[in-house]
């Protein structure tokens, strides 16, 4: 549907009315109405829409941009009633475009129920049940990400973000372009589109995945598109919203991840670093994780160096620049006044050196976030990145586990680490094993590296949660746990754990641990 | 009291007597009622036994007692009888004080003192007791079962006493009224014309010169025509009871005549066999009616004859197969409706048979059944049978007749294989927990024991996994292969460790003293290390068999998909609502398959379906809701829409299980590389080999395009010349055919000549269009029937020499023969007429059409290394693959060799069916390839049915035979057309 209302954007500047002394015609105002619409610009494009409706208000087109702007407000079931009896096929197919897109959307969160945040700029959206569990901590980390965000890209929405959280990669389907073999390909898991933020729960995930960063993430997007009106390309949204994500719990800063450097590092060596054109028209659709990963990296790499260049004032400078009809190569080679040459030069320069110093890092691929297919349950998800010597005892490993034979799985457990060295997903599934038994130190020397490593590896994390809380250690636990929360807020241990931890430390979230640690047991 | 006691017995006695003579004299009524003689007699004995009765009430009742007992020592002598032990002293009381004064008399003092002592005894006796009641019980029993059995007569068979009585009292009417019987027939010049039900389809028959006697079907109209033989003022048909022996009965029934002067005309309806006369009122009032009846037969229906032919008698069927069964439905007028009925416990379905429309009463054909349709689990019987109704639509309507009863056990292998499966996984079970319990087993003897009896039974388990594989379909070679070494490995392994055991427990018996550690040091490590690999190979296996499992409900979606498109095409041709049922069973099949997909789904671990199974291959819930889409759509009569949604379904299906075939591969390729590596080097020589044969159907298909397009040319030119060059031979050999004598002709040389005729005036038809290769194939087939005529002629001349039709058999024979030659003649003429394609095909074609068939002998080379190559490694593909893949090759290097044979006679047209035929046996080995590499079972989902074995060599029966032979000899173009589908089919399965 974006790809029509864009060719019908296209139509409005070709046929655009060549004698300006003429009065405005209703052909025009719908054209800049739907391209109101589609930059983001709500506002704009409800007054429009106003004067449009005094003037033409059966007209199938201003019907379907009222809908249009009802789908894209939150009143699903307003744009369907509005496009009801249409022909489909109507302004350009666009009629049967938005229904489709306004009735599943409508199916998926007409049971939703609604949240505010602390702060009242988001309205949080989520299928009744466990999801409940986590609203108020996405509330909170949004408000965050709106103060942060703010201040560095200067735009602070006044109208309430609506936030949806769907409960499967299916629901992110019905409600977006994407399929669902895309999001599994590419772990797209969450996205900002339609004046809106949607998530995939982190429930649908066997591991987790860092949630609340991508809450993050997603919401620097909206704000890009509403502060360049949608003009920024995709790499650049996609560095820009890649640099901020984290920028709600921790200062601006460039922290790659192993996994993130490792890919870099392997793409710089063989030449294959994802070309800007080839992140175009989504990340969503490059062909693997491991694609977007680097792609993601390179991005981020892109932004930070910007950043340590020129700050968060040249960034809003290039955004403004490609608002008003720059390039974005344009835009952030005059905001680092140098030309786009050289700007590549000296970022890949940038790159070598990072890859040099971090050169003693470990090269592995990285790791994909699991979703869930409602199978039997398995200790052995993931089984796939282990070292191939070490594969059959890891196995044997989860086998055992899953059988709550403990001892003979830490057994196994063990001799895999023997066979094929240090591994994440071994030593943390030993870890955790070794927690289960009561062998605390052992437990915490294996896992305090795994989360140094890997602040994605709730597994690691909650271990090692568990491990100090057993052992009364209860500001390091917290630290522990909150990591496991930033990935897998639904596992009944962290937020269990969290709550005695909060407790132990008279902190006052104890409360609103204790009450998720009783809704996830139950 | 005596007195009225007697009264009472008498009373009910006569009572009882009177109710006998109630039911006896109007059952001898029955008997005797016809006569009036007869029944005025019973009447008479009746009246006087009912009197008797009475007077003997009164007598015995009234009489009698007060004369027996009117002295007094007469009832003490009673009383006597009754009280034994005062008998003597009442008497002789009684009979003293009665006596007169005589000497020697006892004193009156003696008396009295007598007389005291007796009263004083009987003082006791109450007189009421004396009497005997039994006596009166009794006759009040008769009585009560007397007037019980007239209310059960009354009740139960009232008309056998009203008619009793009627028949007694009521004179038999005077036979026909009274009229005077005739001996001499009162009509004359009778014609009787019938006019038969509609559903018989018989024309009406008219019979002059009738006996009045007539035959027809229930439901016949019968126009009578006659002439009075005697002056008469009225005539009426006088129709039987026909219940009744006795004519001229009350129940006779009368049908009033037309009357005009002398002739006469009269309209009866036949419903059930009955005899009538004719009755004739004359001037002077005088009636008479004929002595002898004439008769009207009523001609009864038949119910359909209905023979049901099937594979066996008892058949075990997969759920997922169709049966083709077979009938022959005979009746003697016609057949309305044929069902296919079945039952299985509750379950009872009907299916419709389309009856071909032939004439007469007879239908033969094959139907499919589709044991889905059948709503019965896996190892459930079904009883079925064919019913047929007959057109009879008079009276109770249609005859139903029903052919016998046949059964058929519904299978499901591939249950059968998880079943098995499950016990597969319950042995894997034991052998990881004995494995963990090895693993942490502690230094003393205890449990080691108890560790070593469980693998002892888990390995039987194993035994008995592996023969139950032995006899699955669905079981590799492979696998059972792996566990029985797995079995072998473990029992060495197994009955070592329990020498072991015992010498322990003998040496610890005679010197109880703790064992040394590390006793079993040796073949803990051994034992470990194997129950290890053993755990991951039957997980292996398990893994792979849950896909493939997957994959064969994949494959039955995709049978039932099928299916329910050609049901709703079928739908949306006809209409026919009946189909609706089945699209909606169909629809629930789909919806129990897409369940079981789902929930073989959540049978799988997650970290299997986490790495092999792609959302795209997880399609079940996607499934059900469009097929729901399907079914909403139905139900809104949007045919249409269904069928271009189930169609989206199909392919959003094929794509699924194409991702889930993907799966397989890369799960065969992580846990099974050396099967996957050899699978995808054939796969990929398959492709290599498919891929050049589809360029070279392709490349055929252009060669022959440009030939028909100047063959086209040459025909049109050729037309008329063709025309007048042709029409001379066929008009020569017309008439040379004609002057073959029929009576020298056998049965099937008649059917010949007839094909030979045919195909003549096929000829003509065919030159006329300028299609000359047609025609000339159609002169072939005549010349070919001529010869078939002339070897059966010369072997019914060998069979019998000397029969009589020898000299004119062996006069049609020299007819025959005679037309041989002009046949020949006219292939000849076509021939010269029709350029052979090389004179056509341009000089670029024919080069094109000799690279082409290099081009093939090449890939028919390829083919047949790869399937030598797949017979060498055959053992090690995966699954059945090896010689499935080798049979499927067979089948397209067999056409391959056709598609040389055709380049080299330069016949672009073979070349190019033969080329395409290859491709598409290529195309099919890769299907089977890629099925049988996991076993699937070919049938089991696919289209062929279940045949019945020899019916395509089945002849028709020679009832059929003559119907056809019959049809033909009418030479009228409108009776053979009816015939035509017929003489098709059956001259197919006679050519063949």
């Amino acid at each position: 549907m974006r790809g029509a209302l864009a060719a019908l954007v296209a139509i409005g500047f070709v046929s655009a009315p060549a004698d300006a002394r003429r009065d405005r015609t209703i052909t025009g105002d719908v054209i800049k109405a739907a391209r109101f619409l589609q930059t983001a610009r709500l506002d704009d494009a409800r007054t429009l829409l106003t004067d449009l409706e005094k003037r033409a208000a059966d007209s199938v087109e201003v019907k379907w941009l009222r809908a249009e702007l009802a789908f894209q407000t939150g009143d699903y079931a307003g744009a369907v009633k509005l496009l009801d009896k249409l022909p489909a096929d109507s302004v350009d197919g666009l009629v049967g475009g938005t229904r489709k897109l306004a009735a599943s959307t409508l199916s998926v969160t007409e049971a939703f129920a609604e949240a505010k945040s602390p702060k009242g700029h988001f309205i949080i959206r989520y299928a009744p049940g466990p999801d409940a569990t986590i609203a108020e901590l996405a509330g909170e980390v949004l408000d965050a990400a709106w103060e942060t965000v703010g201040n560095d890209l200067g735009l602070r929405p006044t109208d309430p973000i609506r936030v949806e959280l769907l409960g499967a990669p299916s629901d992110l389907a019905k409600l977006s372009p994407l399929t669902e073999s895309d999001i599994e390909t590419t772990g797209t898991i969450a996205l900002s589109k339609y004046n809106k933020l949607m998530v995939v729960s982190p429930r649908a995930t066997i591991f987790g995945y860092p949630w609340m960063d991508t809450l993050a993430h997603e919401y620097t997007h909206l704000v890009v598109s509403r502060v360049a009106h949608d003009t920024v390309p995709v790499w650049m949204q996609e560095g820009l919203a890649r640099f901020e994500q984290t920028r709600w719990r921790r200062p601006a800063e460039i922290v790659l991840s192993a996994t993130e450097q490792a890919l870099l590092t392997s793409a710089l060596k063989k030449g294959r670093l994802i070309t800007f054109d080839e992140m175009h028209p989504s990340m969503a659709k490059l062909p693997s994780q491991e694609a977007a990963a680097l792609a993601y990296a390179e991005v981020y790499t892109l932004v930070a160096w910007m950043h340590k260049k020129v700050g968060y004032k040249g960034i809003q400078d290039a955004l403004l620049s490609q608002r008003d009809g720059k390039s974005a190569r344009r835009a952030v080679a005059e905001a680092l006044g140098m030309s786009w040459t050289a700007v590549e030069t000296e970022w890949k320069k940038d790159l070598k050196a990072t890859e040099r110093a971090d050169r003693a890092s470990p090269a592995r691929a990285g790791k994909p976030i699991k979703f869930a297919k409602g199978g039997v349950d398995s200790e052995n998800v993931g089984l796939e990145q282990v070292n191939v010597r070490a594969r059959k005892h890891a196995r044997l490993g989860g086998l055992m586990r899953a059988r709550g034979m403990l001892d003979a799985a830490a057994i196994e457990y063990e001799k895999a680490l023997s066979a094929g060295g240090p591994d994440p997903f071994v030593a943390g599934k030993l870890a955790r094993t070794l927690v289960e038994l009561g062998k605390h130190d052992r437990a915490i020397e294996l896992a305090t590296p795994l989360t140094s490593a890997d602040d994605r590896d709730a597994v690691a994390a909650v271990t090692l949660g568990m491990a100090r809380s057993a052992k009364q250690e209860w500001p390091q636990a917290i630290l522990a746990y909150e990591q496991a929360l930033r990935v897998s807020p639904f596992d009944p241990t962290t937020r269990c754990g969290l709550a005695e931890a909060y407790s132990q430390t008279s902190d006052p979230r104890a409360a609103r641990e204790r009450s998720a640690c009783d809704e996830l047991k139950n | 009291m005596l007195y009225r006691h007697e009264a009472r017995r008498a009373v009910l006695y006569a009572i009882a007597a009177l109710c006998g003579l109630a039911i006896v004299v109007p059952l001898l009524g029955h008997a005797f009622g016809a006569s009036r003689a007869s029944a005025m007699a019973v009447l008479g004995i009746g009246g006087l036994a009912t009197v008797l009765v009475l007077v003997g009430g009164v007598v015995m009742g009234l009489v009698v007692p007060r004369k027996k007992w009117s002295h007094d020592p007469d009832l003490a002598r009673w009383v006597g009888t009754r009280r034994a032990e005062v008998a003597s002293d009442l008497l002789s009381s009684v009979e003293l004080a009665a006596a007169p004064t005589r000497p020697g008399a006892p004193s009156p003092a003696l008396v009295d003192a007598l007389i005291s002592a007796t009263s004083a005894r009987l003082e006791d006796v109450e007189p009421r007791s004396l009497l005997p009641h039994a006596d009166v019980v009794r006759a009040r029993r008769w009585m009560l079962a007397a007037i019980a059995a007239n209310a059960v007569m009354l009740i139960a068979a009232p008309a056998a006493i009203s008619g009793g009585w009627r028949s007694l009292f009521s004179a038999p009417s005077v036979p026909f009224d009274g009229a005077q019987l005739s001996e001499v027939p009162l009509v004359g010049d009778l014609e009787a014309t019938l006019t038969f039900p509609a559903y018989s389809r018989r024309p009406p028959l008219p019979l002059p010169s009738s006996s009045g006697d007539v035959r027809g079907l229930p439901g016949t109209v019968v126009v009578l025509h006659a002439r009075v033989l005697v002056p008469a003022e009225k005539v009426e048909i006088v129709i039987d009871g026909g219940d009744r022996p006795e004519p001229g009965t009350e129940g006779d029934r009368i049908i009033p005549c037309v009357l005009d002067g002398e002739q006469l005309s009269a309209q009866l309806t036949i419903d059930k066999s009955v005899r009538y006369r004719f009755a004739v009122r004359s001037p002077s009032g005088v009636r008479s009616i004929e002595t002898t009846p004439r008769s009207i037969e009523a001609e009864p229906d038949q119910a359909p004859a209905v023979q049901l032919m099937a594979p066996a008698d008892t058949l075990d069927v997969t759920n997922l197969r169709r049966v083709e069964l077979a009938y022959v439905i005979e009746d003697d007028f016609g057949l309305s409706a044929a069902e296919l009925v079945w039952e299985s416990g509750k379950d009872k379905g009907r299916k419709p048979i389309t009856l071909d429309p032939t004439p007469g009463g007879r239908a033969q054909g094959k139907v499919l059944w589709d044991i889905a349709e059948v709503n019965v689990p896996s190892g459930g019987e079904v009883r079925y049978w064919i019913e047929a109704k007959d057109n009879d639509t008079i009276g109770d309507g249609p005859n139903i007749g029903r052919s016998r009863e046949l059964r058929l056990k519904v299978v499901s292998p591939r249950e059968r294989h998880e079943e098995t499966l499950g016990r597969h996984q319950e042995v894997a079970e034991k052998i990881i927990r004995n494995l963990g319990l090895r693993l942490t087993l502690p230094p003393d003897e205890a449990p080691r024991e108890d560790v070593a009896q469980k693998l002892r039974e888990a390995l039987v388990e194993l035994g008995s996994v592996s023969a139950a594989f032995e006899k699955d379909p669905h079981a590799s070679d492979a696998m059972r292969k792996a566990l029985v070494q797995m079995r072998e490995r473990l029992d060495r392994l197994a009955t070592a460790e329990h020498k072991l055991l015992a010498s322990t427990r003998a040496q610890a018996a005679a010197k109880p003293v703790a064992m040394a550690p590390g006793r079993f040091g040796l073949i803990d490590p051994r034992l470990v290390a194997e129950l290890e690999d053993d755990t991951i190979i039957l997980a292996d296996w398990l893994d792979r068999e849950r896909v493939e499992g997957m994959l064969d409900v994949a494959d039955e979606i995709s049978a039932h998909q099928k299916r329910l498109s050609e049901l709703m095409a079928q739908y949306a041709k006809t209409k026919d609502p009946r189909l609706l049922d089945e699209i909606e069973r169909e629809m629930k099949a789909l919806e129990r398959a897409y369940t079981e997909l789902d929930k073989h789904r959540k049978g799988m671990p997650e970290d299997v379906l986490d790495q092999y199974v792609h959302r795209g291959a997880m399609q079940a819930q996607q499934g059900a809701s469009c097929l729901d889409e399907v079914r909403k759509l139905m139900h809104a009569g949007q045919v249409a829409q269904a069928q271009t949604k189930l169609e989206s379904c199909r392919a959003a299906h094929d794509r699924s299980s194409s991702a889930l075939e993907g799966s397989l591969a890369e799960l065969r390729g992580d846990k099974f590389s050396e099967e996957q590596k050899k699978l995808d080097e054939v796969m990929n020589e398959l492709a290599d080999v498919a891929k050049d044969q589809d360029d070279i159907a392709a490349e055929a298909n252009r060669i022959f395009d440009a030939y028909a397009e100047k063959a086209d040319e040459v025909a049109k030119d050729h037309r008329r010349e063709a025309s007048k060059k042709v029409g001379a031979l066929v008009d020569k050999l017309r008439k040379r055919l004609a002057d073959v004598g029929e009576s020298g002709l056998t049965p099937f040389a008649k059917e010949e000549l007839d094909i030979v005729q045919r195909r003549i005036g096929d000829v003509e038809h065919m030159v006329a269009d300028g299609d000359l290769a047609e025609a000339l194939g159609m002169a072939r087939q005549a010349k070919s029937s001529l010869d078939t005529i002339a070897g059966e002629l010369e072997a019914a001349m060998n069979d019998d020499p000397k029969s009589k039709w020898a000299d004119a058999t062996q006069d049609a024979l020299d007819d025959v023969e005679r037309a041989a030659p002009i046949a020949k003649e006219l292939i000849e003429e076509l021939q010269s007429l029709s350029p052979r394609p090389d004179q056509i095909m341009s000089p670029d074609d024919l080069r094109a059409l000799d690279r082409l068939r290099r081009r093939e002998a090449m890939n028919k080379s390829r083919a047949q290394k790869l399937s030598e190559r797949t017979k060498q490694i055959g053992p090690e593909l995966p699954g059945d693959m090896g010689p499935e893949l080798g049979k499927k090759l067979g089948g397209a290097i067999g056409q391959m060799g056709n598609a040389d044979e055709r380049m080299r006679a330069k016949d672009p047209s073979g070349a190019r069916e033969a080329t395409r035929a290859a491709a598409d046996a290529l195309a099919k080995a890769r299907d089977r390839a890629r099925s049988a590499a996991r076993q699937a079972q070919e049938g089991a989902v696919g289209d062929e049915p279940i045949r019945i074995p020899g019916a395509d060599e089945y002849r028709a029966p020679e009832r059929f035979r003559e119907d056809l032979l019959e049809a033909m000899k009418k030479k009228d173009k409108k009776s053979l057309q009816d015939y035509d589908d017929m003489i098709d089919r059956y001259y197919k399965d006679l050519i063949k």
